[in-house]
């Protein structure tokens, strides 16, 4: 793939690469390029902290824990499919 | 993020091999231990609690039935999430078919044209993010919301984003899962987080 130098790359690029590839171990050429753009575009940087901030509140809403009420209807539901079979 | 990862180990493999030999034993064993995981991506995928109990019975009633076709050449753990997203994704369909026997002028079309799908281009002006604190889900609003913005997703893009971004899968192993390719993955999970982040912003101080 042609790499974009980084005097060219765009705004777009940026919101496109790190919404695809945020929080991954990504070094490459256009990468880097990125990085350094997001020191220097105070945009392109406050798009990524809204993203992080928007996800981090999806990882941090409490699921509910499996309660003993529905592992036994799970378990009495597997017993009946054995008996069944 | 702290995530369960989850290996198929060598005493997970001997539990599986035991399990397809009739041992209920070693199949209790499997269930006890994803039980928890089943549960909580059906939950994450669906925000409702009676419909991820019904999606993790039906889940292992499959597992249950299906156990002779897992091979091994993928962990345990992926083939359970093919199993868990496919039932995500039939009770999805029944749902759909079920509104639209109640109403034939069901809004179905119009949420497909408001959806993320037509939505990707990068947001302009991004307010700073306000830090919230730990309790912020004592917040019945913020949890509405949240819930809201997830469930107007289309399905494919909603457990690609959970996948990825709530239960700490690789893109790789989020694109097997869903089998697509991993470019398709991140496409998917790219519209996913624009329309979230648009849908989140009023949370978010400047």
């Amino acid at each position: 793939m042609k790499t974009k130098s980084v005097t060219t790359i765009r705004c777009k690029d940026v919101a496109k690469h790190i919404c695809e590839n945020l929080d991954e171990q990504v070094n490459s050429p256009v990468c880097r390029a990125i990085k350094k753009h997001l020191q220097e575009c105070p945009k392109c940087n406050a798009d990524l902290v809204s993203l992080k901030s928007t996800i981090g509140l999806y990882r941090r809403y409490p699921a509910p824990k499996l309660s003993s009420v529905c592992h036994k209807n799970l378990m009495t539901k597997l017993s009946v499919i054995n008996k069944k079979k | 993020m702290k995530t369960e990862q989850i290996h198929t180990s060598d005493n997970e493999l001997d539990l599986v091999k035991k399990a397809k030999q009739g041992d209920q034993r070693a199949f209790t064993a499997l269930v006890k231990k994803y039980e928890s995981t089943v549960y909580s991506f059906a939950f994450k995928v669906c925000r409702d609690e009676e419909k991820a109990e019904e999606t993790l019975q039906d889940t292992f009633v499959n597992v249950y039935r299906k156990l002779d076709q897992f091979n091994g050449k993928a962990k345990f753990s992926t083939w359970l999430y093919q199993i868990v997203t496919n039932n995500c994704l039939m009770k999805r369909r029944l749902s759909k078919l079920d509104q639209a026997s109640v109403s034939i002028d069901s809004s179905e079309q119009s949420l497909d044209e408001s959806s993320p799908e037509s939505s990707i281009e990068p947001i302009h002006t991004i307010p700073i993010v306000k830090e919230t604190p730990g309790d912020q889900f004592a917040n019945k609003e913020l949890k509405e919301h949240l819930d809201k913005a997830i469930l107007e997703l289309p399905m494919d893009q909603r457990i690609v984003f959970i996948l990825r971004d709530v239960e700490g899968r690789s893109s790789e192993e989020a694109a097997k899962i869903l089998k697509i390719s991993v470019s398709a993955a991140k496409s998917r999970l790219r519209r996913a987080r624009i329309y979230l982040r648009e849908q989140m912003q009023e949370y978010m101080n400047a």
